[in-house]
């Protein structure tokens, strides 16, 4: 209950503040919508399209993530809202535990949203899509919110935060593309997964994918990779969790 | 709650800012904590609540979920009313569900005063941004008073509000001690003490606690430890 009041208040903000939907929903729409502009209104081979909006869905769990998780932590502890709330709630986790589920209802909206929209577009199959893409956002968004809690340490200003996602997200994107330029080279692949978790999502999204496609799993990396990348991203999380302050750092 | 042989600077400055504090905080009663800027208020009420850690014996030490503490300062979404805000306040305290929430709610706070809670009923359905600093300030410290815990930091809750509006600040307050809850209070605002019906002063300077009496007895001891004090002050 105190966490869904907050979250509820965490919601509110977000819908005043409707400029991050830009990054988070209408950067995936504009570029899947220009990419695909060919098979507008077309009934053409399923997979390719599938496998671009899973690849841009990974892209909305990574914003989503940045915008609800560590540098959120900043901007609520450097306002001291943190510090606030910690005392009303009696728990710096109920605040924490806010953001995640505020941050995951936009995500699963957009995602909705997106899905609805390509499968209008594009004539694809929405229920399947929708049923993929919401397993891939169930199973990747809690290490990667967790993974970014991390930054939810740093000691840095509410003025850092900003500019900091957006450095981060440019770096996940230049790292994704070259992932998908050299996907032949296996470690390379692998690599890129641990680090960058766009390509963690992508790839989970493929997998996911291919397991409804039998006879497919060569293109995806392997399962046991994919929990070992998520196994590091919570017990990151978890380190994240038992650090974070909440007092703001002028005051510490 | 008794705090001995505090010392403590932070980390990146060597300068002390407690050199062994000793503190004894008055139960069931409203503890003032008077000081200079700089002396070390906040950073005091940090450590009481448990956000910094340092090496001080405490005695009889409340639980941070025992304890309210108020801020200043907290951006909060101009949009939202006064009923979103005693929403967000009173349930993320766990304490009343959305069905408890009315302006009914401040009668026993406000004493069945009629003026005032006509004003919690203009409040309740106005902005927050269009409510004045003295309303946002009011409606906000009634709203802690109405969560239940051993103890309430207030850190300069009436900084920057008029006359009327620090009177219903510190009365709402005061009546948190008819509860038999125990207050700290920091402020530069002595006629904020005129409002208090029972207050114990507390003098934070040079990294102690100098002086610690009740309310009939403590400026004649700051006279005699010249601390200055606006001369004109009488209760």
């Amino acid at each position: 209950m105190k966490s869904l009041t907050l979250a509820k208040h965490f919601l509110r903000t977000a819908v005043y503040y409707k400029v991050d939907f830009l990054a988070t929903l209408g950067i995936p729409v504009f570029f899947l919508i220009y990419n695909m502009r060919g098979n507008l209104f077309h009934h053409v081979s399923a997979y390719p399209q599938l496998m671009m909006i899973l690849s841009w869905t990974g892209y909305m769990v990574v914003t989503n993530a940045l915008l609800g998780s560590g540098p959120a932590i900043i901007v609520l502890r450097e306002e001291q809202f943190m510090k606030m709330f910690r005392f009303i709630s009696g728990s710096q986790f109920t605040i924490i535990y806010a953001k995640f589920l505020a941050q995951l209802f936009i995500l699963l909206l957009s995602v909705l949203i997106l899905d609805l929209l390509c499968s209008v577009l594009f004539f694809l199959p929405f229920f399947y899509l929708i049923v993929v893409s919401l397993v891939m956002v169930i199973v990747c968004y809690i290490p990667v919110y967790l993974l970014f809690l991390i930054i939810g340490t740093f000691k840095i200003r509410q003025e850092t935060a900003l500019p900091l996602i957006n450095i981060l997200v440019l770096v996940f994107v230049y790292l994704t593309n070259m992932g998908s330029d050299q996907s032949s080279n296996g470690l390379l692949t692998m690599f890129l997964t641990a680090v960058n978790p766009i390509q963690y999502s992508e790839q989970t999204g493929s997998f996911l994918l291919s397991l409804t496609r039998p006879g497919h799993l060569e293109g995806s990396s392997p399962l046991l990779f994919i929990l070992g990348t998520a196994l590091i991203y919570l017990l990151i999380g978890l380190y994240a969790l038992k650090n974070i302050k909440c007092l703001p750092i002028f005051r510490s | 709650m008794e705090i001995q042989h505090l010392t403590f600077h932070f980390p990146k400055n060597n300068r002390l800012l407690f050199h062994d504090l000793s503190m004894n905080i008055q139960e069931n009663t409203v503890n003032i904590l008077l000081g200079m800027n700089g002396e070390g208020k906040t950073t005091l009420f940090d450590i009481i609540s448990g956000l910094l850690d340092t090496n001080a014996t405490f005695t009889h030490r409340i639980e941070p979920r025992n304890i309210l503490y108020q801020i200043q300062g907290v951006p909060i979404l101009n949009t939202i009313t006064g009923k979103n805000l005693a929403e967000l306040i009173l349930c993320s305290s766990g304490q009343y569900s959305s069905r408890d929430l009315s302006p009914k709610l401040f009668e026993d706070e406000l004493k069945h005063n009629e003026d005032s809670l006509e004003k919690i009923k203009r409040i309740w359905i106005t902005q927050y941004g269009k409510m004045s600093p003295g309303e946002r300030r009011w409606f906000t410290v009634l709203l802690y008073c109405l969560i239940q815990k051993s103890l309430y930091i207030f850190d300069e809750p009436t900084a920057g509000t008029d006359p009327f509006s620090k009177g219903q600040i510190v009365r709402a307050i005061d009546h948190l001690q008819e509860k038999d809850r125990t207050v700290l209070y920091a402020t530069h605002q002595l006629d904020d003490l005129a409002y208090f019906q029972h207050y114990f002063v507390h003098i934070l300077a040079g990294g102690k606690i100098v002086l610690s009496e009740d309310q009939n007895h403590w400026m004649e001891a700051a006279r005699e430890l010249n601390i200055p004090f606006p001369s004109n002050f009488s209760r």
